[in-house]
């Protein structure tokens, strides 16, 4: 799983609509480091995290849950299944997406 | 192939709940993936079934037909359950095996108010031959928003990415 506190950045740039220069900028950072934090090659302090994002015109909300063994289970059925099988899954998935984006292509078209 | 080692099988999930006239709408990552957002699925089916006597009753049936047990931590391991109106008193989520693969009931997602509200702008999708009633793209968005787990986070952006067409 890629690094949240990058996710959270690119998720923020992304719906503020700014480029990674101009965020930077209002952020009070460099482009590189921005573009760093949202590839996870560099972790932002979760006080430049939150800096960053109020430039993006958020701000980051947490609470404490308690852990949920939901993943933990899925990870472990994940491992029990045969690769053949597990391959057969994202490949459905796959013609699953294209699929839809064919429908709504089609949509389009009509339209 | 143990049960546990099944892949899962949603077009048999969809057509027992539907055969025993469950009132549900498909939630989570499956339901990003049949909007065509490529979101890396779980591997289980969500579901956001109806809450009323009715559906709950029908619901149970659905189960008994899938010879669905509680989910253990192991994998490999089974418990049965009794599955009846009364099953879900009580019960807000319930994470089950089925012998077409595991199954995840979420009476009300965080973030909505269940199924009466979620079914309002769900639409059906075709998929192998079965219409899927499948939760709208911005509740899957208020959804993964409310619950805001790390895998949350990495969906929304998926789906932004989508919508954006980034």
């Amino acid at each position: 799983m890629s690094d949240p506190s990058g996710t959270l950045v690119r998720l923020a740039r992304l719906r503020s609509g700014l480029s990674q220069r101009e965020l930077a900028t209002r952020a009070g950072t460099s482009q590189p480091t921005l573009a760093a934090y949202e590839t996870g090659r560099k972790a932002p302090s979760l006080k430049t995290l939150m800096r960053i994002l109020k430039a993006a015109g958020f701000e980051l909300r947490m609470r404490l849950e308690p852990t949920d063994p939901h993943d933990d289970w899925i990870r472990a059925y994940e491992q029990r299944l045969p690769p053949a099988v597990l391959n057969q899954i994202r490949d459905d998935d796959r013609r699953r997406v294209a699929r839809a984006r064919t429908r709504k292509g089609a949509v389009t078209v009509e339209e | 192939m143990t049960r546990a080692e099944k892949p899962p099988d949603l077009a048999s999930i969809i057509r027992t709940l539907q055969m025993h006239r469950v009132e549900f709408v498909v939630i989570g990552a499956l339901a990003g993936i049949l909007h065509g957002i490529p979101l890396p699925r779980t591997l289980d089916v969500d579901i956001a079934p109806g809450s009323s006597e009715g559906n709950r009753r029908r619901l149970a049936d659905a189960l008994r037909d899938m010879d669905a047990t509680l989910r253990l931590p192991d994998p490999s391991e089974i418990v049965s359950i009794p599955l009846d109106e009364h099953t879900f008193d009580d019960i807000q989520s319930m994470t089950l095996t089925t012998k077409f693969g595991p199954l995840d009931i979420l009476f009300k997602p965080e973030g909505t108010e269940g199924y009466d509200d979620l079914v309002l702008r769900a639409t059906t999708v075709e998929d192998e031959g079965v219409a899927v009633p499948v939760i709208s793209v911005e509740d899957l968005v208020r959804s993964k928003q409310a619950a805001g787990r790390q895998k949350d986070l990495e969906h929304l952006l998926a789906i932004e990415q989508h919508l954006g067409g980034r």
